[in-house]
């Protein structure tokens, strides 16, 4: 989920930054009336990311490049599919290349990897939460690429949502004042939580009245506890130190989210090519 | 290598970004005139970069902010050295604070991940060179990254000459823990950041 518009201004300031004046080997090179059809090939098993926006970057340098998408986003595909094939001038298809590629590598990569947590707690109501620690420039990209690989997200930016965490809390004197405050000034869709790392805050938070309730870098046996108190009167996020080896365990306890960033700042990018052949 | 101008660009977006409409949190939850005293601690043993961008974002988004850079690029840090340290409004380093850590993560990292390469062919004449596989909108600072870890650049871009070819798969992605320890006047306890 993102905004076109939104993602042409952000192409043409990459394409801006690796264009510089012009690119010298395309127009040394490549005769300006040569063709080309091009292939975009994943090169390892992948849930696909940014195609489409692989796709803009072509066609928003060179408008008379034909694109044909052939997989979608969220997709996911085994090594030797092709993404997307492109056909038009030589010049601008070789220009625009390295922009596409690092795009969809990077945002498939974050998908392919978060697609791993998703899938390591598919066995319980728990959902995978993104956060705002992504790539500044990118956060609407990794985000939609976090959602391709199964993720819910989080706060898409810091207007979407009110997070009251512990300094906050001491400003106003109590978690139950710290949400009233937030409530009263907050836009009225707005949603409210409030960060725990002790078992009686999520008392204090619930009565409080907040939305979600973080449980932050809790044991097993407290988040189990938090599920009892709660019981479902609120949403419970576990976040916190999560990894592929610990999600399972947390996802058992009950909670409704576990947010991670995990995925988006440690993903490799996948492999995918541009080759002139299937 | 960066210029200073193209950054303040690049900082822009990001912020702009980030913030949307405003940060709900910090308008509904901080006064105006609430002022903080806070420390960029690095949280384990890294080469650092990005410290100075990660400075310039907060003077951009207020100027009023005093920010104090306590490493060089390319320094090799301890854990628990403190990178920077700002002072001023405390809803200004909060709305900024994400951005701000998010960009030194992954340069730090990308250092890192550098460093390990070019040390494991120190002793010969080979010397590591960058390749334009770098993240859209982020190439100059990666690129700065990479040198900050011993790497040598390959070209800037696609107008720059070109120099010896080279294959080095740059995907070191940060998985460094900057984090503040914010300790606003009104604040008595530790800080921590949440992971949204």
């Amino acid at each position: 989920m993102y905004d076109k518009f939104a993602a042409l201004r952000l192409i043409d300031n990459w394409l801006a930054e690796d264009v510089g004046f012009c690119d010298l080997t395309a127009q040394l090179m490549i005769d300006p009336a040569s063709k080309a059809t091009f292939y975009m090939n994943a090169r390892e098993p992948m849930t696909v990311a940014g195609v489409d926006v692989a796709a803009a970057v072509f066609t928003r340098y060179e408008p008379s490049i034909k694109v044909e998408v052939r997989v979608a986003d969220g997709q996911v595909v085994d090594k030797g599919a092709v993404l997307l094939v492109v056909s038009g001038p030589a010049q601008a298809l070789l220009t625009a290349e390295r922009t596409a590629l690092n795009i969809v590598q990077r945002l498939s990569g974050i998908a392919t990897e978060t697609a791993k947590y998703v899938s390591a707690i598919s066995h319980t109501k728990a959902k995978l939460l993104d956060t705002r620690k992504t790539t500044p420039g990118l956060e609407m990209l990794e985000k939609h690429a976090a959602a391709c690989g199964g993720s819910l997200n989080g706060r898409l930016g810091l207007d979407g949502g009110v997070m009251l965490k512990d300094n906050h809390i001491s400003v106003c004197g109590s978690i139950a004042n710290a949400v009233r405050i937030a409530k009263a000034k907050a836009p009225t869709l707005t949603k409210i939580e409030v960060e725990c790392d002790r078992l009686e805050q999520v008392s204090e938070a619930l009565d409080a009245g907040a939305d979600v309730i973080m449980l932050d870098n809790m044991s097993i046996p407290d988040m189990k506890a938090a599920v009892a108190t709660v019981a479902g009167r609120a949403k419970l996020e576990a976040s916190g130190g999560i990894r592929l080896d610990t999600i399972k365990a947390i996802a058992e306890t009950g909670v409704d989210y576990i947010s991670t960033s995990r995925p988006l700042q440690s993903a490799p990018a996948v492999d995918i090519g541009l080759d002139d052949k299937l | 290598m960066y210029d200073h101008f193209v950054i303040d660009r690049l900082i822009d977006l990001w912020l702009t970004e980030d913030i949307g409409a405003c940060d709900l949190t910090a308008q509904t939850m901080i006064e105006p005139d609430e002022l903080g005293s806070f420390c960029m601690n690095a949280r384990e043993a890294m080469i650092v970069s990005g410290i100075e961008v990660a400075a310039r974002i907060f003077k951009r988004y207020d100027p009023s902010l005093e920010v104090r850079v306590r490493t060089k690029e390319g320094d090799r840090v301890e854990k628990g050295t403190i990178l920077l340290d700002v002072n001023g409004a405390a809803r200004s380093v909060l709305t900024t604070e994400r951005t701000a850590l998010n960009i030194a993560q992954r340069m730090s990292g990308i250092t890192n991940e550098t460093a390990r390469y070019v040390a494991a062919i120190a002793g010969t004449k080979a010397r590591l060179i960058d390749t334009r596989k770098t993240t859209p909108g982020l190439r100059m600072l990666e690129k700065h990254a990479v040198t900050c870890g011993g790497g040598l650049n390959h070209r800037i871009g696609l107008d720059k000459k070109s120099g010896q070819i080279a294959d080095l798969t740059c995907s070191a992605n940060c998985a460094f823990r900057l984090s503040y320890s914010i300790a606003p006047k009104r604040a008595s306890y530790p800080h921590r950041t949440g992971d949204w």
